[in-house]
């Protein structure tokens, strides 16, 4: 027997939403630079700038991704070969940074290694801190995306190969590194997407010549109102990430064939002799670059303003509202992320149930289209809304298109962390339940529920913590009065005066305090597929 | 050619593996029988230098091999499950230990090897399209292949079904004969046990309990722990006096110190018909004839039976005094 085939009516407000407010846009925008003037394009290309910013965008990316995967695969075998104290609080740790703003990494690593930072060098403007920023937020991509398939592989293969004659070098080498290659691909490209696409951390930390598409197409768009220039380069964009995703989606769907995969707890075991020291270094090195940044922002709150103290949290009051009102963005962005939290879970949920119950063409039709917000970066969707929401019925003004981009970006990560669940109930446990006496609709309520409700509940937790730190689609779409936290402390630390700075980190701790806490909670009701990545 | 001396290993707190000793000579085969977590699996894995060992040393040929990685140690060993590895294919999987050596003409031993286990021309065969039989002689062909000093097999045939073992347990049989490989296998099926081993330890909590050749080890087990191991039934408790032990109506003379003694009556020792009044538990056919549980002292015996009987009944039987045995 089959799974059962949820009507597909289910995913209809997911494919509205996605045709209206993700296809549409990308379609404009593209209209919008192909039916630019030829020779406009010509030169828009041909300029040297463009050039540099292809160019530096795509080796930053690689970069990034290579750095990225050398610390993480190490990390990797560790959190999942091995079971030592403290696991479960560094796992943690190294998530954190993930689900952090963009712009509050960018500020903490602005606070450690900018101008007066902590560690006394300057590397704002250099590709050294843009490196070690994406590093610090794809980490966790690696370490779970890897980790997780690291920790079913069976660990006789390896010592097969060992029996075999194999050095250890070798086995890794020939059995490991060729049955985690999936994974690899798959963290590589997700890495590579999130570099690719990186917005407020280039923003913030880059210089006029260390500058992505993205941010390009940000400043084309939003302050010099080259409208066909943006729409070129969004066009670039859109090309360079659909290549990421479909190497992606190529290995997303050959991960874990033919392999006899094992429960995680079998292959987990205490490190003795050496490999203390091999785990301690593994998983030292990526804890210090999750935890370092962070503890620069809450050191500049403690000691703000002198002594030692909660006090320099007031700095948020004593901002000037008609320059920068704070009150009004906590207040907004809880607000969004509410709206955007319950939207995600009325559209993406069904669509996560008509995905896992069709295998054939139309599932993966489905999975595909709602899985494109990934990579198609968020300022390019800013800036589509811009574009093309403007007819029949001009919304660009509304303050709903805030939550319906956070609920975009939230989407596919929501739908890749329930996919799986739903599909691990499998027919047989709705078989038993039926046998027993229970009909449909009750084999929903007792099976299908209360194995599902973990899931949503973190599905909704992510989606609330997305639309929290989103900021590259907020910065085109919010309105004046509907800023957001991200856009606040962006805002406030473009200023001069140090009560500015004080909010920013204020606001920033705030942040990174109930990201923590989403986190937190997620690892501990271990809803399965964050573990994704 | 293989020595275990005093070989401990421990888990955390748990102790898998307590000093236990065990020797194999050239062509022989040596059988670890034990219920799952007697720690006959740890001993093999001892021995290819999987686990780390407490104390204990392990020599072969006199090369002590404490010292020595696994991969260094030239023992062959199959897995339970077979471990083939899933993305290469058959002929790379049994080609893997030669390329590990840097053998020459590895295509010709890899076409050796599998012509040895009956699987001529599966070179390009995906691992996940082989039977559970073809994928048993595979890992035994991969195993085979760098010809190791020392085979280990780990319940090679534990994961297939019954008929299948019977066949393949054969057929393993003429191939270790064959070889002429010294092994070690471990199984917790007594029959495989007896079938394959020339001789036989088994393992009890850790502890090497009782060894020799499978006659030996099922005519007198020695204790009953390990009589019940092997399969043996009929273990009950007697009472002695002036060298002669008392169940029920039957009286057997023994050697030892009055008091009680556990006695072993072994299957056919006891027929129907003889001075023995008793009562019949439970029966059940076993092809051509009946096989009755009869209740003894505190045990019971079987007896064969030429039609069935029912539970309850009272039947009179006989036991041959050189089917009984004590043990400790």
């Amino acid at each position: 027997m089959t799974p059962r085939r949820s009507s597909a009516l289910l995913a209809l407000p997911a494919v509205v939403l996605g045709i209206v407010f993700f296809a549409w846009p990308m379609v404009s925008i593209i209209a919008t630079g192909l039916s630019a003037d030829p020779g406009r394009i010509a030169s828009i290309l041909g300029k040297g700038t463009t050039l540099s910013t292809v160019w530096f965008t795509l080796w930053q990316a690689v970069a990034s991704t290579i750095l990225t995967l050398l610390v993480g695969i190490p990390a990797a075998y560790a959190f999942s070969r091995f079971r030592f104290p403290g696991r479960a609080l560094a796992r943690v740790l190294v998530t954190i940074p993930f689900v952090l703003p963009t712009v509050v990494v960018a500020i903490a690593f602005l606070a450690l290694i900018g101008p007066g930072g902590v560690l006394g060098v300057d590397l704002a403007g250099t590709v050294w801190a843009i490196l070690a920023a994406h590093v610090f937020f794809n980490l966790a991509v690696v370490i779970r995306t890897v980790g997780s398939l690291w920790s079913h592989l069976d660990p006789r293969l390896e010592e097969a190969a060992a029996s075999l004659g194999a050095k250890p070098w070798t086995v890794f080498r020939t059995i490991t590194l060729p049955l985690l290659r999936p994974s690899i691909a798959a963290a590589g490209a997700i890495v590579f997407l999130f570099s690719f696409t990186s917005f407020g951390i280039v923003l913030l930390l880059g210089a006029p010549h260390l500058t992505t598409i993205e941010v390009e197409i940000y400043r084309s768009a939003a302050l010099v109102f080259d409208l066909p220039a943006a729409a070129v380069l969004a066009l670039i964009q859109v090309v360079g990430v659909t290549t990421g995703l479909i190497i992606y989606a190529r290995h997303q769907e050959r991960s874990g064939i033919g392999q006899h995969l094992l429960p995680a707890v079998a292959t987990a075991q205490r490190p003795v002799g050496r490999q203390r020291w091999l785990v301690a270094a593994a998983v030292g090195m990526p804890l210090a670059i999750s935890v370092i940044p962070i503890a620069v922002i809450v050191w500049r709150v403690l000691t703000a303003g002198g002594g030692v103290g909660l006090g320099s949290l007031r700095a948020i009051e004593a901002v000037d509202p008609s320059v920068v009102n704070v009150a009004s963005a906590i207040g907004n962005s809880l607000q969004f992320g509410v709206i955007a939290c319950t939207l995600t879970l009325m559209v993406a949920l069904p669509a996560a149930v008509v995905i896992a119950s069709r295998r054939g063409p139309m599932g993966r039709w489905l999975d595909t289209l709602l899985m494109l917000p990934i990579g198609s970066s968020a300022v390019t969707l800013g800036f589509g809304f811009v574009v093309a929401l403007d007819a029949p019925v001009d919304l660009r003004a509304w303050w709903g298109l805030v939550p319906i981009a956070h609920t975009l970006v939230a989407m596919p990560f929501v739908i890749r962390s329930t996919v799986p669940v739903i599909r691990s109930i499998g027919p047989r446990l709705r078989e038993a339940a039926a046998v027993l006496g229970a009909t449909p609709g009750r084999v929903w309520r007792t099976i299908d529920l209360p194995m599902l409700t973990p899931a949503a509940a973190g599905a909704a937790a992510l989606a609330f913590v997305i639309s929290l730190g989103e900021f590259g689609a907020t910065l085109f779409v919010a309105r004046p009065g509907g800023k957001t936290m991200t856009l606040a402390i962006f805002s406030l630390f473009g200023r001069p005066g140090p009560t500015n700075l004080s909010a920013a980190f204020a606001l920033s701790l705030l942040l990174i305090v109930v990201t923590g806490a989403v986190v937190a909670l997620l690892e501990r009701t271990r809803a399965p597929g964050v573990g994704s990545f | 050619m293989l020595q275990v001396a005093d070989l401990t290993v421990r888990y955390g707190e748990l102790l898998a593996v307590d000093e236990v000793d065990l020797s194999l000579q050239r062509d022989e085969t040596l059988a670890l029988l034990g219920r799952s977590g007697s720690g006959k699996t740890t001993v093999l894995r001892a021995i290819a230098g999987l686990v780390p060992i407490v104390s204990g040393t392990i020599t072969l040929d006199g090369i002590d091999l404490g010292p020595i990685p696994p991969h260094q140690r030239g023992i062959g060993l199959v897995f339970q499950d077979f471990a083939l590895f899933p993305h290469l294919d058959v002929g790379d999987n049994v080609g893997y230990g030669l390329r590990m050596q840097g053998a020459a003409d590895a295509d010709g031993r890899v076409e050796e090897a599998l012509a040895m286990v009956g699987l001529e021309g599966l070179q390009r065969r995906r691992t996940d399209q082989l039977s559970g039989g073809q994928a048993q002689r595979v890992a035994l062909a991969r195993t085979l292949a760098p010809r190791p000093r020392l085979l280990l097999l780990d319940e090679p045939l534990g994961s297939l079904d019954p008929a299948l073992r019977r066949t393949l347990a054969e057929e393993l049989k003429a191939l270790l004969d064959r070889t002429g490989v010294p092994a070690i296998i471990v199984t917790h099926d007594t029959e495989e046990a007896f079938a394959l081993g020339d001789r036989v330890t088994v393992l009890v909590e850790g502890r090497a309990a009782a060894t020799g050749p499978p006659a030996q080890i099922w005519n007198e087990p020695r204790t009953a722990e390990v009589a019940r191991i092997v399969g043996h039934v009929g273990i009950m408790t007697a009472t002695v006096a002036d060298g002669i032990a008392v169940v029920d109506g039957f009286q057997v003379p023994i050697s030892a110190p009055d008091g009680t003694a556990t006695l072993l009556i072994r299957p056919g020792a006891a027929t129907i018909g003889g001075p023995i009044a008793a009562t019949v538990i439970s029966s059940r056919y076993r092809g051509p004839d009946w096989v009755a549980t009869v209740a003894l002292g505190d045990g019971s015996i079987e007896v064969s039976s030429p039609e069935p009987v029912s539970g309850g009944e009272p039947i009179d039987i006989g036991i041959d005094p050189t089917g009984v045995t004590t043990l400790a």
